[in-house]
């Protein structure tokens, strides 16, 4: 090869290697040199699948022999071929015929892509912190949103979530013409059980409250914390006004076997039940008359659930106290 | 021009070749099994307006073409196509990747973009090599280029109006089980057309001897 040609293929930035037909090396450039740590003394006239051991695959030998044959032009990228050329350096293989009446030469090209991977890699990287993040930050969202609508303590509604689910609740019923019962539930002597145990017993029993409320109502009942000792359930689509009475006849099989730390204590409730429309058309309406209802529960020794409807006018004793310890019609 | 329904046959068988002998190299490369094949073909002339081959449906959004070019007796352009999506999956099945990926499915790093050039060269080639093995005629081909296309930059991308015919493989391509479909549009100068017709029907004679 004249000294000008091979001088010129020595100073570029890429890996030239020049085979005869047998594979034979007959150039190999200063890059080669470089990233392979062969020198070229050493590669020249010697097989390249013998010095560059990586590319004694037969796929790469049937590209070689198309190469030569059908002038085919072979690309083999570092992203499917790790260490095809050297294990130091990423490099894209791309292979060409030159051919003249007397003989055919393959001239194999290598370009180091070591950079790109650098730069890859860190992109990867930074976008996987961004996404890291991004998560984290969704779930913080999600926290907030919980704590926006969520009672901290007991994880049922609170009195936000319950006015705004309450408020579709009635549209809805009145669009179905359907009934909407709401039970106002609140602890018998709580108060005593915070002096005589202490605010954490006392939380625990509201925590446990809370659980039994939920596991006896339906899917898509809603149940809330009002405040202190005071929880509120909807009952949307409800077929029969009586259905609060299964409600709390589960409820209290739940609050009767409440057990706190081994301790003497016994949970009781007073429940006071109101009906959309009977009893009212806003959700402050039928709060205010459930909870009229549960004092007349109350001031019958509570542990009782007692329906607004039931009550007399004047808030007489009522007629009709459902599930009583004790208390009977 | 018409071809015969027995020489879209002939060319299907000798496509499918191709695309086997790619197949075979690509499984051996990406050591998993490779399935391609071409379940239909279809020829289109620019003759009366241009046609766009490829579906709205299946084809919307960004593609991937891989593209050679070969010249000589038979002069034209080949390019496999994939919608990105597929792509990304094909990528991520060759790379052995796992489900966590944070890049989005229509980026493609530089890496990637080596990746689709070297397999759309492997088809392609196959391909082509097949139709010149067929014609007994040999060609000269460029190298490959990759580009981001949406369906109507590639009937825009006619690269010289002298490609008269389209001829559009419909390309299944199976990966450790998952299939990804794809086309490859072959542009065809009507002499290079005129060329493979010529073939054919000295073979379609040589049939009905």
């Amino acid at each position: 090869m004249s000294s000008i040609f091979s001088d010129i293929l020595n100073q570029v930035d890429e890996g030239i290697i020049i085979l005869d037909e047998t594979f034979r090396i007959l150039f190999w450039n200063n890059f080669m040199e470089q990233a392979t740590g062969v020198s070229q003394d050493e590669a020249l006239e010697k097989n390249v699948l013998e010095v560059l051991p990586g590319l004694n695959r037969n796929y790469f030998i049937d590209s070689l022999r198309q190469a030569l044959e059908k002038d085919y032009r072979p690309f083999f990228s570092a992203g499917m071929h790790r260490g095809l050329i050297t294990d130091k350096a990423e490099m894209n293989v791309r292979g060409s015929r030159y051919k003249n009446a007397d003989y055919k030469l393959i001239v194999i090209e290598c370009i180091d892509v070591t950079s790109q991977y650098v730069r890859v890699n860190q992109l990867k990287e930074y976008v996987r912190k961004l996404s890291d993040l991004n998560k984290e930050l969704r779930e913080k969202e999600k926290e907030i949103a919980r704590l926006a609508y969520y009672d901290k303590l007991t994880e049922v509604a609170n009195r936000t979530l319950f006015y705004n689910i309450a408020e579709k609740f009635i549209n809805n019923a009145r669009r179905k013409q359907e009934k909407l019962g709401l039970m106002f539930i609140d602890l018998d002597n709580f108060k005593c059980i915070n002096d005589t145990y202490g605010h954490k017993v006392g939380d625990e029993v509201l925590v446990k409250v809370a659980q039994i409320l939920t596991k006896s109502v339906r899917a898509n009942d809603l149940v809330a914390r009002y405040g202190g000792d005071e929880f509120l359930i909807l009952l949307p689509g409800l077929s029969d006004s009586s259905h609060y009475q299964k409600v709390f006849s589960r409820v209290m099989d739940g609050v009767n076997r409440v057990q706190i730390a081994q301790l003497p204590l016994k949970v009781a409730l007073s429940v006071g039940v109101s009906i959309f429309p009977d009893d009212g058309s806003t959700v402050d309406e039928l709060i205010t008359k459930a909870d009229r209802a549960m004092y007349q529960a109350k001031s019958c020794g509570g542990n009782a659930c007692v329906s607004y409807g039931d009550c007399p006018s004047g808030g007489a004793v009522p007629s009709h106290i459902l599930s009583s310890i004790g208390l009977t019609d | 021009m018409k071809i015969s329904q027995m020489k879209y046959d002939i060319l299907k068988e000798v496509f499918n070749i191709g695309v086997g002998k790619s197949a075979s190299m690509l499984s051996e490369i990406v050591k998993k099994r490779v399935l391609l094949n071409v379940p239909h073909l279809e020829l289109i002339c620019y003759e009366n307006g241009p046609v766009n081959p490829l579906p709205e449906a299946i084809w919307k959004g960004t593609l991937v073409v891989s593209s050679i070019c070969f010249r000589d007796k038979l002069a034209g352009e080949a390019n496999l196509i994939f919608p990105a999506d597929k792509m990304r999956q094909f990528l991520n099945l060759c790379q052995g990747e796992g489900q966590e990926c944070y890049l989005y499915d229509l980026e493609f790093d530089d890496i990637d973009l080596d990746i689709i050039k070297e397999v759309g060269n492997i088809v392609l080639n196959s391909i082509v090599g097949e139709l010149g093995n067929f014609l007994c005629l040999e060609l000269n081909y460029s190298l490959p280029q990759v580009k981001l296309l949406s369906r109507q930059e590639i009937m825009a991308n006619r690269q010289n109006q002298d490609y008269l015919y389209r001829l559009v493989l419909y390309i299944t391509f199976v990966i450790s089980d998952t299939e990804i479909n794809g086309a490859i549009i072959m542009d065809l100068t009507l002499n290079s057309l005129n060329e493979i017709i010529n073939i054919l029907d000295k073979m379609e004679v040589d049939l009905y001897e």
